[in-house]
């Protein structure tokens, strides 16, 4: 995993682009950055939403690429979610100490296929999630900034209300 | 004097056509309708040959061509204008004609000169015929040729004349005219007669000085007379620079308050530019601030998003128990290579299924990659890596958008000031028309400069000739009195000078009195056709300045304006002429004179609209008689507005070419 050139296909290539499309060309806003910024975060959110996808494989649609300098370039952070979703995933395994052996042994080995194509599933749903609420109802640069807003303010409200980093931080170096 | 009838025979297209003009008190309007080219105009010259011998067109030859054409050589025809008025009591016929000859070359020419006739009724039935010398002064007494043209207009002459009127030329004219239509010619004839000239009774007088033997009289009166020439030159040229510099004043008036109006309209345009330019400035502060918004979202976006779900696996790490007792500085490939030696580092044997074996082997589950403890080490530190990247972004946009729609009201209110100018202004760009306005402004400066100084100049001269002539004059007095019968030429010149200063004197007085009574008679009959909108003033030189307090017209009068203004001017002297008459003020009588009929090219079509009522009620009540020649199209117009005061109706038609024809609606 993370070795190769990733391509989205289908309808998630195209809603990639749109992702990673000029909403204004005054200024040339994005909202994300690059193909490799939506991948990096699609896998979370298709997580916490609960969101998974199959892959699509219309073949008249053009796919959308990310080279493996890129991939390579953020292959921290793609492991880093990796072991997240693979320790907190209980529907996956219900055991925490298999879940934690998921995240740092089994990972890059052959028994590790399965899960492999879960975080992928839900990398194509987050992207879903995140092109429903970020592309499809927004038609000028205005009304993408504020859909953007919305989007963020509803997630602090719903996942990360109440939660302070420095007493995570404490729980984290207690243990 | 007014019109009774007029015939014209074989006057050019008319072969025998005749009007009778309306007699009727009341219903004093007569008539005459015809589009441009019937003939309106030959029939308005009809009146001018046969009061004067004279018309303004080109061909000479007046017969009717058709007529013309039937002549067989040798043979003769008869142009004939009969006009028939009353005057001063008295009913006139006046027949103008011309005989005109065909030649053996098919020539048709006029054999000799045209004839005048005039006839006259009196009140006890006896006709007489007026002696043929005295023909021409019996018409100056009834219609005086430079008067006709302020009674007979055509539409071309409109125009001309209102131009002139209004731009301050000819006005010497003009004020002659006044003076003769309201009888003050009678005395300035009589001062002329008095002393203007070297033929007149004082020129003569002294130039009976010259007879006598004393030739320096002579020469004296010769130079006296020169610089009295030069003097009256200077006197005219003084007037003109003085009208130049009215005119460039009030030119420069007028500008001047145009300007004012265009400098408000600049000031307004350069405050819209400046607030276009606080809009793109906005508009591209709200750009980077959204930019910045975006960015934000990128860089943060992990953090962001992962922080539940850090809180939720630093538990399930501390849930997993993971044993971190690992063997400093041993790996797994140690164990495995004292595995496959078969012997531990102390000594011991490690057989497959022995007890040292089995143990020795189970620290592999504590060394990587049996052993995760190092892996989820590494983990937490990075995990506490992560959670150091504090940033509230949720707090980091609303700012901005704080900040954004702070813009976006100061771009709508921006947009809002600017509509309010732009309606205001209206127009195009006022920059270029400043600069003309100015640059026009600085000749009429110019103007002003240059006629001022021969002003000064003129004035100057005039007091050194005048200096002169009385230097002059008295070397002469003196030397005349010294011989009798000068002496008695020189009482004589003391009477003429005395009867002349009388004059002067009633003149000037009765002068500023018509004046100023014409200039309000005109503004009452403004008033009626424009509310006040519009009026003028008659300064003693004549020079009429013409008001318009409308703002919405522009500076210039526009051909309505100057038609009224023209029209106005006439109908107040004929207002005046007839209140004259009727009036039993001895002083007033003195200068009356007879009433006049209007004959005009009646352009109603040309007024405002708002104004053709107005003008065709005045119309029937400023002169006893009024005849109007209009365009078919105003025939609505005229019925309309007038049709109560019309006693008679004609429309002139062309038949062809050759011949029109009059018909009586």
């Amino acid at each position: 995993m993370f070795n190769t050139d990733y391509r989205f296909k289908g309808k998630h290539a195209d809603m990639v682009r749109r992702l990673g499309a000029v909403v204004s060309d005054e200024g040339s806003i994005k909202i994300f950055n690059r193909y490799i910024d939506i991948y990096v975060l699609s896998a979370i959110i298709g997580f916490i939403y609960g969101r998974k996808a199959p892959a699509d494989s219309n073949p008249d649609i053009q796919p959308a690429t990310i080279m493996l300098t890129q991939i390579t370039g953020a292959l921290s952070d793609l492991k880093f979610n990796y072991r997240l979703i693979m320790m907190l995933d209980i529907k996956n395994e219900p055991n925490s100490e298999k879940r934690v052996d998921k995240a740092f042994k089994e990972i890059n080995t052959d028994i590790a296929k399965a899960d492999e194509e879960l975080f992928e599933s839900y990398s194509r749903g987050g992207i879903e999630f995140l092109y429903e609420k970020l592309i499809e109802n927004s038609h000028d640069r205005d009304q993408y900034i504020m859909n953007l807003y919305e989007f963020v303010k509803d997630f602090q409200e719903r996942f990360n209300d109440g939660l302070q980093r420095n007493e995570i931080i404490q729980k984290c170096r207690g243990n | 004097m007014l019109l009774k009838s007029i015939r014209l025979e074989n006057f050019r297209q008319f072969i025998n056509e005749e009007i009778l003009f309306s007699q009727d008190i009341e219903k004093n309007v007569t008539v005459i309708i015809g589009e441009n080219g019937t003939g309106k105009t030959t029939f308005e010259q009809a009146f001018f040959w046969c009061l004067y011998g004279e018309t303004d067109f080109k061909d000479k030859i007046m017969l009717n061509k058709k007529v013309a054409s039937l002549l067989v050589p040798n043979d003769e025809a008869e142009v004939k204008v009969t006009l028939s008025l009353t005057h001063g009591g008295e009913n006139y016929t006046i027949i103008r004609s011309e005989r005109y000859k065909k030649n053996y070359n098919n020539q048709v020419k006029p054999s000799g000169n045209a004839s005048l006739n005039i006839a006259m009724k009196q009140r006890d039935g006896q006709t007489t015929y007026i002696k043929p010398l005295h023909c021409d002064g019996e018409i100056k007494k009834i219609l005086p040729k430079q008067l006709s043209k302020y009674f007979f207009f055509d539409g071309e002459r409109i125009e001309k004349m209102s131009k002139d009127l209004v731009g301050g030329q000819k006005n010497a004219e003009f004020a002659n005219a006044v003076k003769g239509l309201l009888g003050l010619n009678a005395i300035s004839s009589a001062i002329a007669h008095l002393k203007v000239g070297k033929n007149s009774v004082i020129g003569t007088y002294e130039g009976k000085y010259n007879s006598k033997s004393d030739s320096t009289i002579g020469e004296l009166t010769t130079k006296i007379q020169k610089y009295e020439e030069e003097l009256d030159q200077a006197q005219k040229d003084l007037e003109e620079a003085d009208l130049n510099v009215n005119r460039a004043r009030s030119r420069k008036h007028e500008l001047n308050e145009k300007l004012k109006t265009f400098a408000e309209s600049e000031k307004l345009q350069k405050e819209r530019e400046k607030k276009e330019r606080s809009i793109r400035n906005s508009e591209s502060s709200k750009t980077e601030i959204l930019k910045s918004i975006t960015q934000s979202f990128n860089e943060s976006a992990t953090s962001f998003f992962n922080l539940s779900l850090l809180d939720r696996v630093v538990d399930v790490l501390a849930e997993a128990d993971v044993i971190d007792k690992d063997i400093p500085e041993m790996s797994a490939s140690t164990i495995n290579f004292l595995l496959d030696r078969k012997s531990c580092i102390c000594g011991t044997h490690l057989d497959p299924g022995t007890v040292p074996f089995e143990n020795v082997k189970k620290l592999l589950a504590y060394l990587p990659p049996e052993s995760v403890g190092i892996s989820v080490a590494r983990y937490q530190d990075e995990l506490c890596n992560r959670l150091n990247r504090n940033t509230d972004l949720v707090k980091s946009i609303e700012d901005k958008l704080a900040v954004i729609s702070r813009l976006d009201d100061e771009i709508m209110e921006l947009k809002d000031d600017i509509a309010g100018i732009t309606s205001k202004l209206g127009g195009d760009d006022v920059t270029d028309k400043v600069r003309s306005i100015s640059t026009e402004i600085q000749s009429c400066d110019k103007a002003i400069n240059i006629n001022s100084g021969r002003h000064d100049q003129l004035v100057g001269r005039m007091s050194i000739l005048r200096e002169n002539i009385e230097r002059e004059d008295t070397k002469r007095s003196k030397l005349a009195l010294l011989d009798d019968s000068n002496k008695l030429i020189g009482i004589y010149i003391a009477y003429a000078k005395a009867i002349c200063l009388e004059l002067s004197k009633t003149y000037s007085d009765n002068e500023a009195k018509i004046r100023i009574e014409l200039e309000e008679t005109i503004n009452s009959i403004f008033k009626s056709i424009y509310n006040g909108g519009m009026s003028l003033t008659i300064d003693e030189k004549y020079n009429v300045t013409v008001y318009v307090d409308d703002f919405d017209s522009s500076v210039e009068t526009s051909t309505a304006q100057s038609i009224s203004v023209i029209f106005a001017f006439i109908t107040g002297i004929i207002k005046m002429a007839r209140d004259n008459q009727k009036s039993d003020d001895p002083d007033k009588q003195m200068l009356s004179s007879e009433p006049y009929p209007l004959v005009m090219d009646a352009p109603l079509s040309s007024f405002d609209k708002k104004r053709i009522a107005s003008v065709c009620k005045a119309l029937p009540a400023t002169a006893e008689q009024v005849i109007i020649f209009i365009k078919d199209t105003d025939g609505d117009l005229a019925e309309e507005y007038m049709g109560a005061k019309v006693g008679k109706r004609y429309g002139i038609e062309k038949i062809d070419e050759f011949e029109t024809q009059l018909f009586g609606r």
